[in-house]
């Protein structure tokens, strides 16, 4: 290979980090800022302008069965699952850390009981436990939030553990034992340092499993209620009129694709700065 | 860290030799593990469940006056203390009993199995479909992962990652179902291959991306390790340094994602399910849990954790077959 | 014993090879040119960086061609062919069948997933047309050659199933599996114990005079070279700065460099001198140099007899096996009651292969593994029981200075870390007292701000003896302090050890399998094998005069460039 031609490839490289944290921050100002971006009420159908096309009428993504604008619902439903994911998400990150360095840190029955909860979690697919306690707890935002939040950190333990452990081996890690510095101390100057890199990465990554989970439930019907527009509602909507109108299912699902993959390549962008950055501390 | 120097007994004093149960010893620990698991399972379930719900009310229906809601009670014994009637359920459970289904009648367990083999049939097959894509192009990606064609096909399986398996599935029936007329949107039967094919490629192409990406990542890993360079230095042609000694090398985590794989499609598949109309444990789970059907809730969290339980020990197996080092273990 | 002919197996003439990184290009070899005739052994001396093993690759073509870079010029000549103007499948001809290569770590070298057998095959049927049938009686006849006393059992293992050692024996017979006219071997034996390593270089040296195969013996390790090569090229920064004969080059080295390489080697220099350091040298240029070692001798620090620490049948065990309840049901003893004195003020080292406890042992009186069994007092007091800031009196130097350095840290909080917790202090004070450690250590202390990775190995050994320096110890305790560094910077390290122990009466606790450097720092050796001492004397007692079997054996393992001229 030329050296033209590698010159480009990193260039690409930068390339997908610029466009990752791009789109990032429009999907953010989306959901921040939605609300004054919407065209048209979410809730309130025109019946004279059901199915209308895309772009037709004033209906920038169309119109659904009811005659409501689908642009101005997806725009609510971003916020309400950007909102859930989000939230969900730091009650994962913050549940799995600390069982995480638990279980690193603390042999004996400390790390035992760690380790076993998330086995036990693990011991099901996460739909299957987040259906059984979604519909016991009930619909809604809260309810949905507390349920991701209470039972999808498995991810963070692990990570955070197989680190952490690692990092606790080694010699720097020691030295510190040796000199008399305490464990606590030890854990946040040298160990959560170490993993922070790792954590961001799958912070990302895991927002566009949360929206895949939270979008699935409320396809199924069971976690947001039915009429608030969420992608996964206006989803399940758009199934008995898909021969009229295929931009209904199209809409939601577009959304849906392009968040996950943005969320997806700030995780790679964050990966790949990581390795770069690891690459010339570590070698 | 030192190494070991000699092993001793501790009681003997003699070089230990390794006897039959410390042979069987990890299955036996792997299983008392799962029977811990089961116990606390169900436990935690039932109280759950009576927190959701009184069964009774279900079993007599919304309208049921007072009295006709205490004669069930009485009949199925809903009106003793609660933990009697946990210390009953569970004897019954002992028995593999989780009473009848209070949606059908049928025997809980009988329907849950009943149900079961619908789902392992999708996820066999879709399972099998994806490995067969993904270690093709995973081999082939992560061989020279630098240039330029591997790296377009990287970044279109990038983004096929970000597709949720119900909205390939929505837009597949869009397409070939309702658009084109070539398959049917929905329905099981056994023998009807043309149902199969959408819910197969739906579930296959939401756990392709992921198996490629780790297959990838894993050959070209091994393509830098010390052996390569070893064959390379003995003359071997780029294919044989795939296929004999990077590929089996890499093939550890592909096996370990394709088991988590297969492991969540036990009742993760509900979507599947429900769009397809395919009556597997998914579906089953969902309806149960929206209707309080207890026993029927219980029953299947029993037997998916003993499936995962399964599968999670058949893919250490498959570990051993793929890594020699592992068999010598015996952990 | 010099078999050579008229036509040359190798001839590498005027090779420069550049690598292409992002936006750098660094030149790894500069126009170097070298002959290898056949059945000759060829060395290949310098230190890590020199481009010694870029040459080994270069010569059958291993580098990726799309990350380097030869001039038009270069050409490498094997068997009178271009290797470089060589097509890929004329490559994978001469690679294993002309030329077969030994790579340095036989941990990874081989397939872990397949067994000898089939990648002894791979080679064999690859390059012979033989039948499977012939190819197995050769692969037990090269396994037997290499003096494996159960070949059958070998040829059908796994790698894992087998010791360094006997992994290296297999690389070596597959690198003769195909009648090679040249064996390159890069750093045969740099991850082996002293004692396999004699085994293994002896074997290399029978089988390749045997079938008069050429070899081309890539190494930092000058003694190595003088044991085994007919000839040695001398390596540096890409060039090739002296060749000839073995004897001559060592014996009356020319390049000022070979001069400063052999000053620098601890072997044959009186106990506790300074050692020249390559460096300097360079820098000082040609007129500095001179046979004898320039810089002053320092006086010996006098041990005021008092013990410092005292260890009494010290015993450590880590359970290995466990039973059906979690109970541990038998033990691997890695320190076996070991008794030993350390007096104040002097450098007590203990000598051992790896495996033999000598780690565990440290790791125990730094208080990072519990002692099972005996007991251990400092200043007389229980070792378990010591107040924390007696404690701190014991420092220790680990021996990888990649792993024992915080990447994410600068260097003025890694070196303070310990202050920090005798009380607080502020940042200002922490920083000068880094400085003031820096500057002790030979560091600039202007570089406080900067991250471990900005340095090189030798500076970070610095960064770490300034680290357990912070709490001004008086027992020192040095896992392997050089055993990661080159021989130049090595000299730096045990210079500034020496030099500390002058000033500030330091005692030292060295553990080392490099005999050589153990017998140049120490007033006292403990020899230890498997968990136990056996072993104890003056340094020159035991090293010279050894009465234990063991010591014996692995005295006469050490390579050493004396016992080559002693013998000539």
């Amino acid at each position: 290979m030329s050296r033209f031609n590698r010159s480009k490839l990193r260039n690409a490289a930068s390339f997908e980090i610029v466009v990752a944290f791009t789109l990032l921050a429009i999907v953010a100002f989306l959901a921040i800022f939605g609300k004054l971006l919407q065209s048209h009420d979410p809730m309130q159908g025109d019946l004279m302008a059901r199915f209308t096309p895309l772009g037709q009428k004033g209906f920038l993504l169309g119109s659904d069965h009811l005659g409501r604008d689908l642009w101005s619902r997806m725009l609510a439903g971003l916020q309400w699952s950007m909102g859930c994911a989000l939230t969900a998400n730091i009650i994962n990150l913050f549940i799995g850390t600390t069982l995480g360095l638990i279980a690193a840190e603390r042999p004996g029955w400390p790390r035992t009981i760690a380790r076993q909860i998330t086995d036990t979690l693990q011991s099901f697919p996460f739909l299957v436990v987040a259906i059984v306690v979604v519909v016991i707890i009930g619909h809604g935002f809260w309810p949905l939030v507390l349920t991701l939040g209470f039972l999808a950190w498995p991810i963070f333990q692990r990570v955070v553990y197989a680190e952490a452990s690692s990092i606790f081996q080694r010699d720097y890690v020691k030295a510190a034992r040796i000199a008399g510095v305490g464990r606590i101390t030890i854990m946040f100057q040298h160990v959560l340092p170490g993993v922070r890199a790792s954590l961001m990465v799958i912070f990302a990554f895991h927002f566009a499993g949360l929206l895949i989970a939270e979008s699935a439930l409320s396809f199924l019907g069971i976690g947001a209620p039915l009429g608030v527009p969420t992608w996964g509602n206006i989803l399940a909507e758009s199934r008995q009129y898909m021969l009229k109108a295929p931009w209904m299912m199209l809409v939601p699902g577009g959304a849906i694709v392009v968040t996950v993959v943005t969320m997806n390549l700030v995780g790679d962008g964050i990966a790949g700065l990581a390795r770069r950055r690891g690459r010339s501390i570590d070698a | 860290m030192s190494a070991a120097t000699n092993t001793t007994d501790a009681t003997t004093g003699k070089a230990a030799q390794p006897s039959m149960l410390a042979t069987a010893m990890p299955l036996l620990l792997q299983l008392r593990k799962l029977a811990f698991l089961l116990f606390f399972v169900t436990t935690l379930l039932f109280f759950l469940l009576r927190l959701a719900g009184d069964p009774a009310l279900v079993l007599a229906g919304n309208d049921a006056s007072p009295e006709q809601l205490a004669a069930i009670r009485k009949q199925f014994g809903l009106d003793r203390p609660l933990f009697i009637q946990y210390f009953s359920y569970m004897w019954h459970v002992l028995q593999f009993d989780f009473g009848k289904s209070l949606a059908s009648g049928e025997p809980a367990l009988w329907k849950v199995l009943d149900m079961l083999k619908r789902t392992l049939h999708l996820a066999v097959m879709a399972v099998v479909f994806s490995a067969s894509l993904a270690i093709p192009i995973g081999a082939w990606l992560g061989f020279r992962p630098e240039t330029l064609g591997r790296r377009i096909v990287g970044a279109i399986i990038f983004v096929f990652q970000g597709v949720p398996g119900y909205v390939t599935a929505l837009v597949l029936i869009q397409l070939l179902a309702v658009n084109w007329h070539l398959l049917p949107s929905l329905g099981y039967g056994p023998l009807e291959w043309k149902t199969w094919i959408i819910p197969t490629v739906s579930l296959a192409f939401f756990m392709a991306p992921n198996l490629i990406r780790v297959t990838a990542a894993n050959v070209a890993e091994a393509m830098r390790e010390d052996y390569i360079r070893t064959a390379r230095a003995n003359g071997a042609k780029p294919r044989e340094l795939l296929w004999k000694h990077a590929v089996p090398n890499a093939l550890l985590g592909t096996a370990a994602l394709l088991g988590t794989q297969f492991a969540m499609l036990m009742g993760g598949s509900a979507i599947i399910e429900t769009i397809f109309s395919w009556p597997g444990i998914g579906w089953l789970l969902l309806e149960s849990v929206q209707t309080l059907d207890f026993p029927v809730v219980q029953a299947e969290a029993f037997v998916i954790a003993i499936l995962v339980f399964t599968i999670n020990a058949l893919v250490d197996l498959s570990f051993r077959f793929l890594d020699p080092r592992l068999r010598s273990k015996g952990t | 014993m010099n078999t050579a002919s008229d036509r040359p197996v190798v001839r590498i003439e005027n090779l420069s090879l550049a690598f292409l990184g992002q936006d750098t290009v660094v030149e790894a070899l500069r126009g170097i040119s070298l002959n290898i005739a056949a059945g000759e052994i060829v060395g290949l001396v310098g230190e890590s960086g020199s481009g010694k093993s870029v040459t080994a690759m270069s010569l059958l073509r291993l580098l990726p061609r799309g990350k380097t870079r030869i001039p038009a010029t270069s050409s490498v000549n094997v068997l009178d062919r271009d290797v470089l103007k060589m097509s890929d499948v004329e490559l994978q001809r001469v690679r294993g069948g002309e030329v077969s290569m030994i790579f340095q770590e036989p941990m990874t070298a081989l397939n872990p997933v397949l067994r000898v057998r089939e990648q002894m095959f791979d080679v064999i049927l690859r390059h012979q047309k033989i039948t499977e049938d012939d190819a197995r009686k050769l692969c037990i006849d090269l396994l037997r050659d290499m003096k494996i006393s159960d070949p059958e059992r070998t040829f059908n293992a796994y790698p894992h199933e087998l010791s360094g050692g006997m992994r290296q024996r297999v690389m070596i017979a597959m690198a003769f599996s195909c009648r090679p006219k040249l064996i390159v071997a890069d750093e045969p034996t740099t991850a082996l114990d002293v004692t396999v390593q004699a085994q293994i270089l002896s074997l290399l040296k029978e089988r390749a005079t045997a079938t008069n195969t050429a070899v081309l013996l890539i190494t930092h390790d000058l003694a190595v070279v003088a044991q085994l090569c007919d000839r040695v090229y001398v390596m540096y920064k890409g060039k090739i700065v002296e060749e000839g004969p073995t004897k001559t080059v060592i014996g009356n080295p020319q390049h000022i460099y070979t001069r400063a390489l052999l000053n620098a080697l601890p072997e044959g220099k009186a106990p506790k001198s300074r050692l020249e350091t390559v460096a300097a040298a360079m820098i000082e240029g040609e007129a500095a140099v001179s046979p004898v070692p320039a810089a002053p001798i320092q006086p010996v620090q006098v041990a005021s007899g008092k013990p410092l620490l005292e260890i009494h049948g010290a015993t450590v065990r880590y359970p290995s096996r466990f039973d059906f309840l979690g109970r541990t049901t038998a033990y691997n003893t890695a320190v076996d009651g070991v008794s030993l004195t350390i007096n104040e003020g002097e450098t007590v080292s203990i000598v051992g292969e790896s495996g033999c406890g000598k780690t565990s042992l440290a790791n125990t009186l730094v208080g990072l593994v519990p002692l099972s069994g005996g007991r251990i007092t400092y200043r007389g007091q229980d070792l378990a029981k010591l107040d924390p800031a007696t404690r701190r009196e014991i420092q220790i130097v680990f021996q990888d200075p990649q792993s024992s350095l915080d990447p994410r840290w600068p260097v003025w909080r890694i070196i303070t870390e310990p202050l920090t917790v005798a009380g607080r202090k502020s940042r200002a004070d922490l920083r000068a007292a880094a400085g003031e450690l820096c500057t002790l250590v030979g560091l600039d202390p202007k570089m406080i701000d900067r991250l471990p990775h900005e340095f090189s190995g030798g500076q970070r050994q610095r960064i770490a003896v300034a680290r357990a320096l912070s709490v001004r110890p008086r027992l020192l305790l040095l896992d392997e302090p050089t055993s990661a560094l080159d021989v130049s910077v090595q000299a730096q390290i045990l210079n500034l050890l020496l030099d500390l122990q002058a000033t500030y009466g330091l005692t030292y606790l060295f553990i080392s399998h490099n005999v050589s450097v153990v017998r140049h720092i120490s007033d006292r050796v403990a020899v230890m094998y498997q968990g136990q001492i056996v072993e104890t004397g003056p340094a020159d007692q035991v090293l010279s005069h050894p009465t234990h079997a063991y010591t014996r054996t692995l005295m006469d393992a050490v390579p050493s460039l004396e016992k080559v001229f002693s013998a000539a």
